[in-house]
């Protein structure tokens, strides 16, 4: 149908959920690339955020009947594809960090165009802990707010926030004179 | 679009294909309260009941509807999506149901350890079937310590309240050990399973 493009997530989601699959195509569409990006952030692979991107999907097409109506989409997305990344990494039980400790090259295909920056920007994002890495990259690269923030990792939104402090002023420190984060 | 996003959304689409009807999270819900109400009200029809267990007949109906509240109640929170109440307010409802229950008791009789294995063992064994269902539908999302431990609570909870009416010891050192201890262990145990099983999606 034409109007798929214009309607909101959650409109979109509730044709979804009522068996129309075009729904969740449009769905797909909008929303694929920028969760694929956060997972190779967030996990520093990129082959690693393949894999994460197809469970993702899988899940919401597998568990849409849990998708309470009247909730938002897109924390609702994020909040799966952060179970799926911090499953896989529990799982391997390891960070992908290169022998310098920065996150492999093609971890940030970022905004951020200046290879040096973006190299720099890599390498601090890989200093922080999981926790402190997810709140940033969801709030500073997919622009959540820090209340979606907290729904998507089950947290209050001062509990975010002070993850949120901390990674941003390690940031900081790590990349005084480089990068304003 | 990429060749990973492109397999990703028809690896989507099949799964959508195979699965075309969503299934709403309530039925799984219902499905497991009116298992975990319906084994212990089951085993009060079936097994002989005592009174002996509480002096007052209010006070052994008021603590029976709590349990069977947490039976009910833990079972739809334990799968209903969205943000759990904190474990404080998870611990304080079990400690609520536990402390119900050792109020008002009666003292009368007394086991030794065989007696209050029996209640024990009871308890366990009305709580597989429960508690299997539990684990099953916790698999089918995301694991969550406190949603597993809820789950468990809510299983074991019929087997509580079948003690509560079929149980003829009435002291506090049997109810609190025989009867309390296995249920909140029967908490921990359902964490320990989810633990060990695998999820078939990453929903919250």
């Amino acid at each position: 149908m034409s109007d798929l493009p214009d309607s909101d997530d959650e409109a979109l989601m509730a044709r979804f959920c009522a068996g129309d699959a075009r729904a969740f195509e449009a769905l797909f569409t909008r929303h694929a690339p920028a969760v694929r990006r956060y997972l190779t952030r967030v996990s520093g692979s990129a082959a690693a955020a393949d894999d994460l991107v197809q469970a993702t999907f899988f899940s919401v097409v597998k568990a849409r009947g849990r998708f309470l109506s009247g909730a938002r989409f897109k924390p609702w997305l994020y909040a799966i594809a952060t179970n799926a990344a911090r499953d896989a990494h529990r799982r391997t039980k390891s960070e992908t960090v290169t022998d310098d400790g920065a996150l492999p090259d093609e971890a940030v295909e970022s905004e951020l165009r200046d290879p040096g920056l973006e190299r720099a920007v890599r390498a601090a994002l890989a200093k922080l802990p999981e926790a402190q890495r997810e709140a940033i990259v969801l709030h500073r690269f997919e622009g959540l707010s820090f209340a979606e923030i907290a729904s998507i990792v089950g947290l209050t939104e001062s509990a975010v926030k002070v993850r949120a402090h901390r990674g941003y002023e390690t940031l900081r420190t790590v990349l005084k004179g480089v990068w304003e984060p | 679009m990429s060749d990973a996003l492109e397999q990703a959304r028809q690896a989507a689409l099949a799964e959508l294909a195979r699965t075309p009807k969503a299934r709403p999270w309530w039925v799984d819900a219902l499905v497991l309260a009116v298992l975990d109400v319906g084994v212990g009200v089951a085993l009060v029809a079936l097994l002989p009941t005592h009174g002996e267990q509480h002096d007052g007949a209010v006070l052994r109906l008021v603590t029976a509807a709590g349990l069977l509240l947490v039976a009910g109640l833990g079972a739809v929170a334990a799968v209903r999506p969205g943000a759990l109440p904190s474990r404080w307010v998870v611990l304080g409802a079990a400690g609520l149901a536990a402390l119900t229950s050792l109020l008002g008791v009666s003292g009368v009789g007394g086991a030794g350890l065989w007696g209050g294995a029996a209640c024990t063992v009871f308890e366990v064994a009305s709580s597989v079937v429960p508690l299997a269902a539990a684990t099953w539908v916790l698999s089918r999302f995301a694991a969550d310590p406190l949603r597993a431990a809820v789950a468990g609570l809510a299983a074991s909870a019929g087997g509580l309240f079948a003690l509560h009416f079929t149980c003829p010891i009435g002291t506090v050192a049997h109810v609190g050990v025989f009867h309390l201890v296995p249920w909140l262990l029967m908490g921990l145990l359902s964490l320990g399973i989810r633990r060990t099983v695998g999820s078939a999606t990453w929903a919250p």
